[in-house]
């Protein structure tokens, strides 16, 4: 197996475990929304889900960062 | 029993129907000069463009045969359809008029209006984890966002010959299983559906293509795809299913800094000597599926393709996993 088709593979994996997570992130963080009634349960729901999508973000884009810094490494390797 | 007969009339007339349209429409794409250069070739020769056309027709006539065949999916089938047409009325524009990086797929998040004004959404998907998960607020949004992005995405992996229909096929067969699994009805139609059709146009389109899909047919198709998984309740297994094409959307767009058009990226992601391809060895050249899958090896077109299927496949076999032991 090339190293191109291997970082495909690890791509596929670690984007799954970011996928499940995400979901579950999010979905976690909007449960408590739709169910609680309070002023004050409402905000800190907003705000659980907006630190879900910040926490996603960044997880995205340290994956993202991770992903060139690989590609940039191979391609000077071959 | 009747049910498996049903579907199997129905991906014959798919399948018949797109193979007679593509068969008279590649001779007169041609002869009015609509064809695009197939540069991953030596000789770069000119392909028959907007075979979508045949494609987006063929699910047409699938989804109406189901939709008088099946009288309880009816609703089902008509709003894939509305969805898939509006993204064709998109593609075919851009086609003609060239929409622009930013345009067109803005204009594209229109095919999810049919999905959010059918009165079919359920705002409750199964979950990994969580189960069935209450997104009343969210989910409306997203299955309004979904086929637009979608159809983007698989705008993006329509580059080499058969790889958008391969892997769009790939796609509606893991969701078919995961649907039988789990007993869903309307997951088993609709995927079943849509096969037909995009099995006769991969013929037209495998290596060596005979016509490549043009924006008409990649945008049709990956709204297609994203408003079934919405409408059968697939959401997080088609999530899972297309984490290649999620790879290369995020990648290019990340990557090249926003929408951009193919001609409006400085750099090529790959480089094509004779009929071997590999990645650009510019570090500031854009992120792909193809250039990642060619990082250290230069790859033929049909291998590269096989590979992307490889892909696929192990991605689906991720989300049925993730259906059986995590749902």
């Amino acid at each position: 197996m090339d190293r191109g088709l291997a970082l495909s593979l690890l791509l596929i994996l670690t984007a799954w475990s970011l996928v499940i997570l995400g979901l579950y992130l999010i979905a976690e963080a909007l449960i408590p929304l739709g169910a609680q009634g309070g002023l004050s349960a409402k905000i800190a729901g907003i705000l659980k889900v907006v630190g879900a999508f910040i926490l996603l973000g960044a997880l995205l884009y340290a994956w993202f960062l991770l992903t060139k810094y690989l590609v940039v490494k191979l391609k000077a390797k071959s | 029993m009747n049910l498996i007969i049903v579907l199997g009339a129905v991906f014959i007339i798919g399948y018949v129907f797109t193979d007679l349209l593509l068969r008279s429409l590649i001779p007169r794409l041609k002869s009015a000069g609509i064809l695009g250069v197939d540069v991953h070739k030596p000789n770069r020769p000119k392909i028959a463009e907007r075979g979508g056309y045949a494609l987006v027709l063929g699910i047409m006539i699938s989804q109406i045969a189901v939709s008088i065949a099946i009288r309880k999916v009816h609703g089902y089938s008509l709003t894939l359809l509305c969805s898939t047409l509006i993204a064709a009325v998109i593609g075919s524009l851009d086609d003609m008029i060239d929409l622009g990086g930013k345009l067109k797929p803005a204009l594209s998040l229109l095919s999810g209006f049919p999905l959010i004004t059918s009165g079919l959404l359920y705002p409750r998907p199964i979950l990994p984890l969580i189960g069935r998960a209450r997104l009343h607020y969210v989910y409306p949004i997203a299955a309004f966002l979904l086929p637009g992005v979608f159809s983007n995405a698989i705008n993006m992996i329509d580059v080499l010959n058969g790889m958008m229909a391969s892997n769009s096929i790939i796609i509606l067969l893991f969701l078919s299983i995961i649907s039988i699994i789990s007993g869903n009805y309307v997951g088993i139609i609709l995927t079943a559906s849509l096969l037909g059709p995009l099995m006769a146009f991969y013929r037209y389109n495998k290596y060596p293509a005979k016509v490549f899909a043009g924006n008409v047919g990649s945008l049709s198709l990956g709204s297609c795809l994203a408003s079934t998984a919405i409408l059968a309740r697939l959401e997080a297994s088609f999530a899972i299913t297309s984490i290649p094409l999620l790879i290369t959307g995020f990648m290019i767009i990340a990557s090249v800094g926003g929408f951009k058009e193919k001609k409006e990226m400085v750099l090529r992601p790959v480089e094509v000597d004779g009929s071997i391809i590999k990645a650009n060895p510019d570090p500031r050249a854009p992120i792909t599926l193809v250039s990642i899958l060619t990082l250290d090896v230069g790859k033929e077109e049909p291998r590269i393709v096989l590979e992307s299927n490889l892909l696929f496949i192990i991605s689906g076999f991720l989300a049925v996993i993730t259906y059986l032991l995590l749902t």
